[in-house]
C-alpha cells in the first residue's frame, strides 16, 4: 500500500492548526505530512489460511533481511511496512475473535484465553529493531546505559554521539507529529458524515487507525534510522549485542473495538478537537 | 465561560497531566516486556536488574505496569521487590506507555542479607517479573498497583535465574581481602 508523497488537503484547514502542524513537522523533520485518505483501506486477510501464508512469507523475508544486520533492517522502509501490514492483519483477526489458525510455527502461540504469546528472542521476525531502539533507548538510564555500552566495547565518541542524538531527537514528538495530520484530517471526515446524518462506518475508522499507526510507525523507524546513522557500524553491533542479551516477550490480546471506536469518535467530534489535538502533539515537543 | 469552553479547558488540562506519563507509540496494540540482563555487580551485594513494559492501544486510554521480586535460595537473604504503574489518555488516539520497573533501569539493587553469607558461598537466585496492561476506562489506586477491570487486558510474567557468589578465602586477588 502506498503512502501519497504529496497529499492534497481535502478541506480547508484553519490557520492555527495548519501553522502548528507545519511547525511540528519542521521541528521533528517530518518530510511528508500524510493526511487521511478515504480511498486507502486497511488490509484484511480473508481467512486463517491467507493469514498464515502472509505470516510465513513475511517470516522468510525478515530472516533474509536480518542477515544484512540491524542497521540494514532499520533502513528498510519496505520491510517495516510489510511487518506493519502483517501484524495489523493478525491483530484485526484477534480483535474480531476470528481464528488465526495454528501459527506456532511462526512463533505465535495460542495461550488458550483468546490471547497469543510471542517469544521475541526465538522468533525475531516479530521484534522490529526500530521499535526496540525507539522503545528502549529513551527509557534506559543514560549513565547506566553508557556504562553498559562502554563495557561491551562502544567507543567514548560514539557513546557521546548517542547521548547527543537522544537529547536532540524526541521520538514521542516525532510520533505525535506524524499522527496529528492524519487525525485532524479524519476528524473533518467525521464531521462531514455527521453533517449528512450518516453513521461513520467502522471500516472507515479502521482505515483511519491503520493510516495513523502506519505514519507513526514510519516516524519511529526514521528516528531509529537516525540512531544507526549517528553511530559507527561497530557501535551498532554493540547495541545489537546488548539488546540480544535481553529477553523480550510479547502478548497480543483482543481489544474492545466497539468501546474503543465509540470513545475515539467522541473525541474526534469535540468542537475544538483540532486545537486540542494540536496542543497535545505540541505538548510532547521538547 | 460557557459549558463547552469550560469542558474544553478541563479536557486540555487532563491532557497536560496525562501526557506526563505517555511514551512513544508502538506499531501495534500489544504488551511487550523486555527483561534486562540480570547479574551480580562485581563481588558485592548489588544486582543489576529491571524490566521494561511497553504497552500500546490504538484507542485513547491505557494503564500499564508491573512488579518484580528478586530472591535467593538462602535463609539469610530477603527478597528485594518493587512495582510501578502508569496511565495515559488523550485525544490523539494510539496511547502507549513505557514503564520501567524499577523507575530507573538498569538498576543496581542491594540484596538484603547477602553480606551475612559465608565466604565461598554461591546461591541460586531468581528474578520474578510481571507485566500488565489494561486499555479503556480505569482508575489508579494510591495503595500500590491497582488495575481496573478494563477491556483488552493483557498480562504475562516469568522467572529469570541468576547466581550470586561470595569469593572464597583461596582467591589470590588482593582485593578480595576487602570483602568481609
Amino acid at each position: 500500500m502506498q503512502v501519497p508523497g504529496n497529499p492534497v488537503p481535502r478541506f480547508a484547514r484553519p490557520p492555527f492548526a495548519a501553522a502548528v502542524v507545519a511547525m511540528l513537522a519542521s521541528v521533528v523533520g517530518i518530510a511528508n505530512a500524510v493526511e487521511f485518505d478515504e480511498k486507502m483501506k486497511a488490509p484484511q486477510a480473508k481467512d486463517a489460511a491467507e493469514l498464515r501464508s502472509r505470516a510465513h512469507a513475511f517470516s522468510e523475508r525478515a530472516a533474509l533481511a536480518r542477515v544484512a544486520g540491524t542497521a540494514a533492517v532499520v533502513r528498510d522502509r519496505n520491510l517495516s511496512a510489510a511487518r506493519f501490514d502483517v501484524e495489523w492483519q493478525l491483530h484485526r483477526s484477534i480483535d474480531a475473535r476470528q481464528s488465526i489458525g495454528d501459527l506456532s510455527g511462526e512463533g505465535i502461540v495460542d495461550r488458550g484465553d483468546g490471547t497469543y504469546g510471542v517469544d521475541l528472542a526465538a522468533y525475531p521476525q516479530w521484534n522490529d529493531p526500530s521499535e526496540q531502539l525507539a522503545g528502549l533507548l529513551p527509557a534506559l538510564s543514560p549513565a547506566t546505559l553508557a556504562a553498559e555500552l562502554s563495557r561491551r566495547g562502544m567507543s567514548a565518541a560514539d557513546i557521546g554521539r548517542l547521548r547527543e542524538y537522544l537529547a536532540a531527537h524526541d521520538v514521542k514528538a516525532a510520533t505525535a507529529a506524524a499522527a496529528l495530520p492524519v487525525s485532524v484530517s479524519f476528524s473533518r471526515v467525521v464531521r462531514k458524515y455527521d453533517k449528512i446524518r450518516r453513521p461513520v462506518p467502522d471500516s472507515l475508522v479502521f482505515a483511519y487507525i491503520y493510516q495513523r499507526e502506519r505514519a507513526a510507525t514510519d516516524a519511529r523507524r526514521v528516528w531509529a534510522e537516525g540512531v544507526v546513522d549517528a553511530l559507527q557500524p561497530d557501535s551498532v553491533r554493540v547495541l545489537e549485542s546488548y539488546f540480544d542479551e535481553m529477553k523480550s516477550t510479547a502478548v497480543w490480546a483482543p481489544s474492545d473495538s466497539r468501546g474503543g471506536i465509540d470513545g475515539l469518535l467522541a473525541n474526534l467530534r469535540l468542537p475544538d478537537f483540532e486545537q486540542q489535538a494540536t496542543a497535545e502533539a505540541k505538548g510532547v515537543t521538547p | 465561560m460557557n459549558r463547552i469552553e469550560w469542558l474544553s479547558r478541563l479536557a486540555a488540562l487532563a491532557l497536560v497531566v496525562s501526557l506526563g506519563g505517555s511514551a512513544p507509540a508502538r506499531a501495534m496494540p500489544d504488551l511487550r516486556t523486555t527483561v534486562l540482563p540480570i547479574y551480580q555487580v562485581g563481588n558485592g551485594a548489588g544486582v543489576s536488574l529491571g524490566h521494561v513494559v511497553n504497552a500500546y492501544t490504538v484507542y485513547n486510554r491505557l494503564t500499564a505496569g508491573g512488579t518484580y521480586s528478586a530472591s535467593c535460595a538462602s535463609p539469610q537473604m530477603l527478597p528485594a521487590t518493587g512495582q510501578r504503574v502508569l496511565s495515559s489518555d488523550g485525544l490523539l488516539g494510539g496511547r502507549s506507555l513505557t514503564v520501567t520497573i524499577p523507575e530507573w533501569v538498569p538498576a543496581t539493587i542491594n540484596m538484603p542479607g547477602f553480606d551475612s553469607l559465608t565466604r565461598g558461598t554461591t546461591v541460586s537466585c531468581t528474578y520474578n517479573w510481571t507485566a500488565r496492561a489494561v486499555e479503556g476506562g480505569y482508575t489508579v489506586g494510591s495503595g500500590g498497583i491497582t488495575f481496573p477491570t478494563g477491556s483488552g487486558e493483557r498480562s504475562e510474567g516469568s522467572t529469570q535465574p541468576f547466581q550470586m557468589s561470595v569469593p572464597g578465602d583461596t582467591n589470590t586477588d588482593d582485593w578480595q581481602g576487602c570483602i568481609p
